[in-house]
């Protein structure tokens, strides 16, 4: 398997080159796009049980890139009934086995040979290096990696991103049982780790225990840089986490443990498309109609390594808006905003609102917030609000004006009616439950109860 | 006087609290555990100590959102223009050793001060009896319905619905000590 890795690197380091040092034209790009294309689809319906019956009527030899909206999707679903028989290939070929973490049904399979984790993994190493360049320009320093668990690709992937860039990185999960919070707030502190991997929740839970512990987040660590992912985070969250930490922080990458790193930061905090190894399609999210590769809908990929676990035409249930750059190079061309997931659109008062848009009315302007919570009632044929959130023993404003505040914010973007309360004491689940799903760990929902009906 | 919330480890003292003196459902509601869990969830708790012991509760339940039990008895859009400015204050309890002087004005006082600098609740429902219903008018409270009538699951039960303000709950509280 290594050989096959050696001869993969030949040919896609030298387009990786062209691609990040803007000598790949777009001719280039599309010829590349239609050879792996047709590569891909061969490889799927020759390896994989279930691409061989889903694709058996496509003729990859003559496929060009405008046949590939006449090729079926592929949906959460169809990952779920084929289970391993997505795969590509017998496991034992992989390096990696992870899973999905089965919020919404069962796990999915999702292990990777060498090549589609080396493929995936350059672009993020493009993300760090830019980042780290920013922050450390003349300097050394290490990376704190918190990862959710040992069947999910963040710490493998990060660790060889580090290797790659030769960086030091420390591995400091608090949940694992050998860590815990003591331990991974000490390390954290010990080593100066002046970048941390971690998720938006888990880095707010982290200044709570941070400050249960007599530590000021702000003073007594040495970070600079978060790099995100596994949630979204909104520009308020990051002003907050600035105002938390006195750490800027990135999204640093956008991707799923199917699909891998789609796209990544750079150092403006803008997320770049990874179109070596993709093939990106926006989608009306209701009618599945292609909308072409920009623009606002759902985000459809076909990955176009052929490793353990391509997907074709795989719909990923995000809603995303998509920007070209004329006049940037090849790499930074074309940005995505990743609006969330469909799953977590909530409607109130019949208008549908992304988690992006609610979190955003919450937070927007608040600082030395440690989380929050939404709970949805009903009254009156109407939708309401009791928004939560737990402040920082280190917030000086004035409380009883920061609610106020916050209530004809959430009347006026979101059309409800709220009480806005600063409580003591959420559940740890509020902010650790994000790296599964947003909606779950945030929002509790009355309005479908006996409750509502009264 | 301190804040809780539920998770705190002084929950349990609060409810035991409660019990003692207004027993576990007082207006026999249906389907009252997961009404109650959802109130609790959902109100502030403010205690009131003597060195480490809580001798004294009141729960804090925004109006607004069809979650308190004067919600349910009352509608209360009738009183109040916006709800969601306003809370129901529930389960006062005092412990029997500290009534008569000057702990629950005290009590009230600091409830007062905290609500003021915390929240943006400005108005107060109290669906009460008796003696209560008469202390809340002493502090500045007006009678907005007499005869409120609940029937609960065994028994019916007639409350009064009290009007209050919090500045004006304040400055009354302040003036009497």
């Amino acid at each position: 398997m290594k050989k096959h890795l050696d001869t993969f690197k030949q040919q896609y380091d030298a387009i990786h080159h062209a691609y990040w040092n803007d000598s790949l034209s777009d001719i280039a790009l599309a010829a590349w796009h239609q050879e792996k294309l047709r590569e891909v689809v061969g490889h799927v319906k020759q390896s994989s049980p279930f691409y061989a019956r889903h694709l058996a009527q496509v003729d990859e030899r003559s496929l060009t890139l405008n046949d590939l909206c006449t090729l079926p999707f592929t949906t959460k679903d169809d990952l779920r009934e084929a289970g391993f028989e997505i795969l590509s290939g017998p496991l034992e070929d992989s390096i990696f086995y992870y899973e999905t973490t089965g919020t919404t049904g069962p796990s999915t399979p999702c292990p990777r040979d060498r090549r589609e984790s080396y493929a995936s993994n350059r672009q993020l190493v493009m993300a760090y290096q830019s980042v780290i360049e920013k922050h450390f320009a003349d300097e050394r320093t290490v990376v704190g990696i918190m990862g959710p668990t040992e069947v999910h690709s963040f710490g493998d992937t990060l660790g060889d991103v580090c290797t790659q860039l030769d960086l030091c990185s420390a591995k400091i999960w608090p949940h694992s049982p050998v860590i815990g919070w003591p331990k991974a707030l000490q390390l954290l502190k010990d080593l100066r780790i002046g970048v941390l991997a971690s998720a938006p929740g888990l880095l707010l839970a982290m200044a709570k225990e941070a400050e249960q512990q007599g530590f000021n987040p702000r003073v007594d660590f040495a970070l600079r840089a978060f790099m995100m992912s596994g949630e979204l985070c909104t520009p308020a969250l990051k002003n907050n986490l600035y105002s938390l930490w006195g750490a800027q922080a990135y999204n640093s990458l956008y991707g799923s443990q199917e699909t891998m790193v789609i796209a990544a930061c750079n150092a403006n905090d803008q997320l770049v498309l990874h179109r070596l190894n993709y093939l990106i399609e926006v989608l009306d999210p209701k009618s599945g109609k292609s909308l072409g590769s920009e623009g606002e809908g759902e985000l459809c990929v076909t990955m176009l390594i052929p490793g353990s676990k391509p997907l074709i035409r795989y719909r990923t249930g995000d809603l995303v808006s998509i920007q070209s750059r004329l006049g940037c190079t090849q790499s930074m061309r074309q940005t995505v905003k990743v609006v969330g997931r469909i799953k977590d659109a909530v409607h109130l008062n019949d208008r549908p609102f992304s988690a992006a848009q609610i979190e955003q009315a919450l937070l927007e302007g608040v600082e030395q917030c440690l989380g929050y919570q939404i709970v949805l009632s009903r009254d009156n044929d109407r939708d309401t609000v009791i928004a939560k959130l737990e402040m920082s023993r280190f917030f000086s404003g004035d409380c009883g004006r920061l609610v106020l505040l916050i209530k004809e914010r959430l009347r006026e973007r979101l059309g409800v009616e709220a009480t806005v309360m600063v409580v003591g004491d959420l559940g740890e689940h509020v902010n650790l439950g994000s790296w599964f799903s947003w909606k779950e760990a945030r929002i509790v929902d009355q309005r479908q109860s006996r409750w509502g009906q009264q | 006087m301190q804040v809780i919330g539920t998770a705190s480890e002084l929950f349990e003292s609060v409810i035991e609290l409660r019990r003692r003196y207004l027993g576990t459902n007082p207006a026999r509601e249906d389907d009252f555990d997961r009404r109650e869990a959802l109130r609790d969830a959902s109100s502030y708790h403010l205690i009131y100590l003597d060195t480490d012991e809580i001798v004294g509760t009141l729960r804090v339940t925004p109006l607004g959102h069809g979650l308190s039990f004067v919600e349910r008895a009352v509608d209360v859009r009738r009183y109040f223009q916006h709800p969601t400015d306003a809370f129901d204050a529930n389960r006062l309890v005092l412990d029997e050793r500290y009534r008569g002087g000057k702990h629950l004005r005290m009590f009230l006082l600091q409830a007062a001060i905290w609500l003021k600098a915390n929240t943006h609740l400005r108005f107060i429902s109290a669906l009460c009896r008796g003696q209560l219903a008469a202390l809340y008018v002493g502090l500045g409270g007006r009678v907005l319905m007499d005869d409120v009538a609940w029937a609960g699951e065994q028994a019916e039960r007639r409350y009064s619905l009290v009007y209050l303000e919090l500045e004006s709950l304040y400055n009354n509280v302040i003036g009497a000590n």
